[in-house]
C-alpha cells in the first residue's frame, strides 16, 4: 500500500506541471545524444565522487553513493534507457560523468549523464498539449534511435528537437525493484538478504492484492460502493475431491485414446500422436479466461455442443501453425495459406479437412465418454471460428457466467511427433449439469466400469489409484452415500427407464441409462415423445457398442477385421457431420448426430432392427450411387418426426397429420422430397470429398413405404442375399419435439475390399 | 541473487492486459491493451481535459438480469454497473459530466450457433449512457469478426485490428 502511495504522489506531480503550462527542461547530453529532463524531477547537481560499486547487480546499477550520510542509489541513465552499456565507462572520478540528484516524492536516487548542457525554459502551447500528436509528427525529426515509449514530449526550439524524456514512465519499469532494495542501506552490508527482502515483498504485495478487490492502477479510484446490490454469499462453491478427480482424468483418458486412434490413421504413418492432459478440476471461469494465451495470434476453434443425458461442450483451437503442421501430415499444406484471418478466404476444401478433423477428434471424445460411462451423448454439427484465442472462448464464459463463476474444466494438449501443438482441447460441463455430471463420477460406478473395461484390455496402473484412493477415504464416506449409489445402480439394472407406456422395443437392445430418464435433463419431452411411439421406437433403433457382437467368422469371409469397421463408421460420421450442418444451417436449430458402430448384418437382419417400425411407413429416399463409390445410402423419416420437422422449417405453417401420401399437396411432397435429396446428397458428397471420389450419378428416389417393404424390393432387385456392412447415423434436431432422421449406408460384399483400399490409400 | 536482473527483464517488457471483469483508471492508458475480444465490450471513457482515462472490460449485459451474481473481484463483470462505476470514479477525480467522453468495442457473435450476449451487452451499453447523459463519440461493434485493441491513446482514440485491418477510432 506503501508503495501505492508513493506512485500516486509521483505521478499527481508529474501532472501539475502541465497544469501550469510552463516548465524548465535541463538539457543533458548522453554520449552525445541530448534531451530534456523536467527541472521539477532535480534535486541537485554533483560531480562524481567516490561511487562503491557492488558485484553482482544489474549492469543499470551503478553503485551507492554516500550523500550527506544518507546511502543514495547511483543508476546510468543511458542503460536505462536503451538497455545497454553506455560506450563511455565509468572510471573512478571519470570527469566525463557528472550525477544528478532525482527526487521523486519520497525516495531520492542519483543518476549518471555525460553532461548538462543549459537550462531552457517551455510554455507549454496548446498545440502541444496532447503529447501523442505531437510525437507522431515530430518522430521523423530526431536521428538518434531514443525509445519512443520514454518520450513524453518534443519541442522544436531554435529549429532543433528537443526530446522530453518520460521520466514516470523510465522510472514505472525500474520502480519495483529499486523500491525493494536499492535504496536500503542494509543491503550494503547483506547483500545475501536480497531473496528474502524480495520474497517478502512480493507476499505482502499479494496480501495488498487480496485486500483490494478493485484492481487500482497508478491512481486512486474512489471506494465503488454498491447500491442495492447483495452479493450472492451463499454461492455454491464447487468442489471435486480427488477421487473426482481422479475419476474424471481416468474418463478424459479413455476418451483421449480414442482420438488418438482415430487420428493416427489418418496422419501419415510414421508420424506418432500423444494427447496429454494437462489441466483438470475447478478453476474460477475469469482466472481461465485470464491465463490463456493473449498473443495476438490467430487461433481456428470447433465448437461443438453435447446434450442428452448431460449438457456441456467441447471446443477444439488450433493455432495456425499447429494447423499447418496437422494439415501437412495430410497433404493439404499447398492450400493453406500462411496467415490465416478469415474463414472466407480460405480453400473450400481446407475448410472442410479442418471441418473433417474436428468432426473426428470431437465425435470420437464424445463416443469415448458415452461408451465408457453407458450414457447416451449427442454432439451437434460442430462449427468453425477464426479469431484469436481469448475471443473464441469469450462467448462460452459469458453464458457460463451467468449462472456461476466457477467451472469444471478439462484441457488437453496435442504432441504431434514430440512437438507440442499450439492448442487445446476443452470439455466443460454446462452448470445446471454439473450435479449430473458429479453423480457420472460415482467412484463405486467408475471403478465397476474400469473393473469391466480391465476384462478387455486396460492399463490398470490408473484404476488401482483410484482404487487405492477410494479405499483410504472410504472411511471418511457416509454410509448413507454409499448406499444410494449402491441401490440406484441396482435400480438401473432392473428397470429399465420408462420412455414409453407400451414397451416396443426388447430390453436387450436398449442403453442402459444410469438414472430414470424423469430426472434427466433431456433436449425433448419424454412425454410427447410417448405418445408417437414410432419416434420413441426409431430412437432407440440403434444398437449400442457393448450388445453388438460380431462373429469373427463372418468377418473372415467377407475378408474385413474389425478394425475396419472403424474406417465405415467414420464414413458415416464424416456424412451425417455434412448433413446435419446443412440441415441446421435450414432451420437454424442445432442439429445432433448420433453414430453407433457399423455393423455386419443382411437384409432380413436390418428389417428386424426396426423393430416394431418395420410395417410403418415411412419417407424414404434412397441414393444408388454407382462408379467407384458403389453403395446404397438411405435417410429414412417417420411421418411425425417429418411432420415436426416441417413444422419448424415453413415457420408454425404446417400442421396436418400424415397417415397417407395424399393428405400431403404435390408442393409439400415436393418440398420434402427435395430436403430429403439435398441431405442425402450432402451425406454421399462429403464421403465421397473424403475418398476423394468424383461424384457420380447418385438416382435418387424417393419413396412412402415402410423400411420392410422397401428393404425386400431393394434385395429383390440387387440379389443382396449376403452379409454387408451397415453403417447407420442418426441426426437429431434440438426440440421439445422429435425430430430423428435416420441415414444408413449399406456396402455391397464386392466393394467392399475396394472401398477399404482407397480409405487405405488415403491413410497412407 | 541472479534472478535480479531476469526479474527487471520481465517487468518491463509489452503491455498489459486488461483482465475480464477488470476496472483500469489510469493516467497513461496507452500502456494497457486488449486482444482477442469477442462478445465482451471493452468500455473507454476518458477526459482529457482532467487527463482521466478509466476503460472497463465487460461481460454480461445488466446486472438486473442476473440477480445474486455480483462478484466484487470483478467490477467490471456487468455492462450498466461498470458504466455508473467508472462515472462515479471520474467525477470523484474531478471530471464533470459533460466532459465526459466515451467509446465501445466488441459484441461480435463469433459462433453463429451459440446465443450472442454481444448484442445485448451493446444495448445495454447504449441505454446505460444515454441515461447518464454522456456523449458517445464513437463504437465499434457488432459484426462476426472478433477485434484486437492495439492501444488505449490519450487523445481518446483506440486502435483496432480486426483480421488483417489495422484502424482507430
Amino acid at each position: 500500500m506503501d508503495n501505492l502511495s508513493k506512485k500516486i504522489k509521483f505521478n499527481l506531480r508529474d501532472q501539475k506541471f502541465d497544469a501550469l503550462n510552463q516548465k524548465k527542461l535541463m538539457i543533458v547530453s548522453l554520449n552525445s545524444i541530448q534531451f530534456g529532463i523536467n527541472i521539477k524531477f532535480i534535486q541537485e547537481l554533483k560531480d562524481l565522487e567516490k561511487i562503491r560499486q557492488l558485484p553482482h547487480f544489474p549492469s543499470y546499477f551503478m553503485g551507492i553513493y554516500n550523500l550527506r550520510n544518507e546511502i543514495t542509489t547511483v543508476l546510468d541513465l543511458y542503460n536505462l534507457i536503451f538497455h545497454r552499456p553506455n560506450p563511455i565507462r565509468l572510471v573512478k572520478e571519470n570527469p566525463l560523468f557528472k550525477s544528478l540528484f532525482i527526487n521523486t516524492a519520497e525516495e531520492s536516487f542519483a543518476v549518471m549523464v555525460n553532461d548538462i548542457e543549459d537550462i531552457i525554459p517551455i510554455s507549454v502551447d496548446i498545440d502541444q498539449k496532447y503529447p501523442i500528436e505531437t510525437i507522431s509528427n515530430r518522430i521523423s525529426l530526431i536521428s538518434s534511435d531514443f525509445p519512443v515509449k520514454y518520450i513524453y514530449n518534443i519541442y522544436i526550439i531554435n529549429n532543433k528537437p528537443i526530446i522530453e524524456l518520460n521520466f514516470y514512465k523510465l522510472i514505472e519499469d525500474y520502480f519495483p525493484i529499486y523500491d525493494n532494495y536499492l535504496i536500503k542501506e542494509d543491503y550494503a552490508q547483506t547483500p545475501s538478504g536480497l531473496k528474502e527482502l524480495i520474497s517478502n515483498q512480493e507476499l505482502e504485495d499479494e496480501k495488498t492484492n487480496e485486500k483490494e478487490p478493485i484492481q487500482i492502477h497508478e491512481k486512486t479510484l474512489p471506494e465503488f460502493d454498491f447500491p442495492e446490490l447483495t452479493e450472492s454469499t451463499e454461492e455454491k462453491i464447487l468442489s471435486l475431491n480427488n477421487e473426482q478427480i481422479d475419476a474424471l482424468r481416468e474418463i478424459s483418458s479413455i476418451a483421449t485414446r480414442k482420438i488418438i486412434m482415430a487420428l493416427s490413421r489418418l496422419l501419415v504413418p510414421n508420424s506418432k500422436i500423444e494427447i496429454e492432459l494437462t489441466n483438470i478440476g475447478v478453476e474460477n471461469l475469469g482466472d481461465f479466461y485470464n491465463r490463456q494465451p493473449k498473443k495476438d495470434e490467430t487461433y481456428v476453434a470447433i465448437r461443438a455442443q453435447l446434450s442428452q443425458d448431460f449438457h456441456g461442450v467441447v471446443y477444439l483451437l488450433i493455432s495456425s501453425d499447429g494447423l499447418h503442421s496437422i494439415l501437412e501430415k495430410i497433404a493439404l499444406i499447398e492450400k493453406l495459406p500462411e496467415q490465416l484471418s478469415d474463414i472466407d478466404i480460405l480453400d473450400k476444401d481446407v475448410i472442410s479437412s479442418i471441418q473433417e478433423i474436428g468432426n473426428i477428434i470431437i465425435s470420437h471424445y464424445c463416443s469415448g465418454l458415452s461408451d465408457f460411462l453407458k450414457l447416451r451423448l449427442y454432439h451437434q454439427a460442430p462449427e468453425i471460428a477464426i479469431g484469436e484465442y481469448t475471443a473464441l472462448i469469450d462467448n462460452e464464459i459469458a453464458d457460463l457466467m451467468m449462472n456461476t463463476d466457477q467451472g469444471i474444466i478439462t484441457e488437453t494438449e496435442f504432441i504431434l511427433n514430440n512437438k507440442s501443438i499450439d492448442g487445446n482441447l476443452l470439455f466443460i460441463p454446462y452448470t445446471e449439469s454439473i450435479p449430473k455430471f458429479m453423480e457420472f463420477l460415482e467412484v463405486d460406478r467408475i471403478l465397476e466400469l474400469l473393473d469391466k473395461e480391465s476384462e478387455k484390455e486396460r492399463n490398470p496402473q490408473i484404476s488401482n489409484q483410484i482404487k487405492q484412493s477410494k479405499k483410504s477415504k472410504k472411511s471418511e464416506k457416509s454410509v448413507k452415500e454409499t448406499k444410494k449409489t449402491k441401490k440406484t445402480s441396482k435400480k438401473k439394472k432392473e428397470i429399465p427407464p420408462k420412455t414409453s407406456s407400451e414397451p416396443i422395443f426388447t430390453i436387450e437392445k436398449r442403453i442402459e441409462a444410469p438414472t430414470s430418464d424423469s430426472k434427466l435433463p433431456v433436449s425433448f419431452d419424454i412425454k410427447t415423445a410417448s405418445k408417437s411411439d414410432l419416434s420413441t421406437a426409431i430412437m432407440n433403433l440403434v444398437i449400442p457398442q457393448n450388445q453388438m457382437t460380431i462373429d469373427e467368422t463372418i468377418l473372415n469371409q467377407l475378408g474385413v477385421k474389425i478394425k475396419d469397421l472403424d474406417a465405415f463408421r467414420e464414413l458415416g460420421n464424416i456424412g451425417a457431420g455434412h448433413a446435419g450442418n446443412i440441415l441446421s444451417d435450414i432451420l437454424h436449430e442445432k442439429v445432433y448426430l448420433e453414430i453407433p458402430p457399423a455393423n455386419v448384418m443382411t437384409i432380413d437382419e436390418m428389417i428386424e432392427n426396426f423393430g416394431n417400425l418395420k410395417n410403418k411407413k415411412m419417407f424414404n429416399l434412397l441414393l444408388q450411387p454407382t462408379g467407384d463409390f458403389e453403395s446404397y445410402i438411405g435417410l429414412s423419416y417417420t411421418p411425425t418426426d417429418i411432420k415436426n420437422l416441417m413444422n419448424i422449417y415453413l415457420k408454425n405453417g404446417f400442421k396436418k397429420t400424415i397417415r397417407k401420401l395424399t393428405d400431403l399437396t404435390i408442393k409439400e411432397r415436393d418440398l420434402i422430397q427435395n430436403l430429403l435429396e439435398k441431405l442425402s446428397i450432402e451425406y454421399f458428397n462429403a464421403i465421397c470429398n473424403f475418398l476423394f471420389i468424383i461424384p457420380t450419378e447418385t438416382n435418387p428416389k424417393f419413396y412412402f413405404r415402410s423400411p420392410k417393404a422397401l428393404l425386400n424390393k431393394l434385395k429383390d432387385l440387387s440379389n443382396l442375399n449376403e452379409k454387408m456392412v451397415v453403417v447407420e447415423t442418426a441426426i437429431h434436431v434440438e426440440s421439445q419435439l422429435s425430430m430423428r432422421g435416420q441415414f444408413y449406408l449399406l456396402v455391397k460384399h464386392n466393394n467392399l475390399q475396394k472401398i477399404l483400399k482407397i480409405i487405405k490409400n488415403i491413410w497412407e | 541473487m541472479s534472478n535480479a536482473p531476469d526479474n527487471i527483464n520481465n517487468r518491463k517488457k509489452v503491455k498489459k492486459s486488461i483482465g475480464l471483469g477488470e476496472i483500469v483508471f489510469t493516467d497513461f492508458p496507452n500502456s494497457y491493451d486488449l486482444l482477442g475480444i469477442g462478445t465482451c465490450i471493452a468500455i473507454y471513457l476518458y477526459d482529457i481535459k482532467k487527463r482521466n482515462y478509466i476503460i472497463a472490460h465487460t461481460i454480461l449485459p445488466k446486472i438486473d438480469e442476473f440477480p445474486g451474481r455480483m462478484n466484487k473481484n470483478m467490477p467490471g463483470k456487468f455492462v450498466d454497473l461498470a458504466i455508473k462505476l467508472m462515472i462515479n470514479a471520474l467525477i470523484k477525480n474531478g471530471s464533470r459530466n459533460e466532459d465526459i467522453k466515451a467509446k465501445l468495442v466488441g459484441g461480435a457473435q463469433i459462433f453463429q450457433k451459440l446465443q450472442s450476449v454481444g448484442i445485448r451487452n451493446i444495448k445495454a451499453a447504449h441505454e446505460t449512457l444515454t441515461k447518464a447523459e454522456i456523449k458517445l463519440i464513437s463504437e465499434d461493434v457488432g459484426g462476426i469478426a472478433s477485434r484486437s485493441i492495439i492501444a488505449f491513446n490519450p487523445d481518446g482514440t483506440i486502435d483496432i485490428k480486426q483480421k488483417k485491418n489495422f484502424y482507430s477510432i
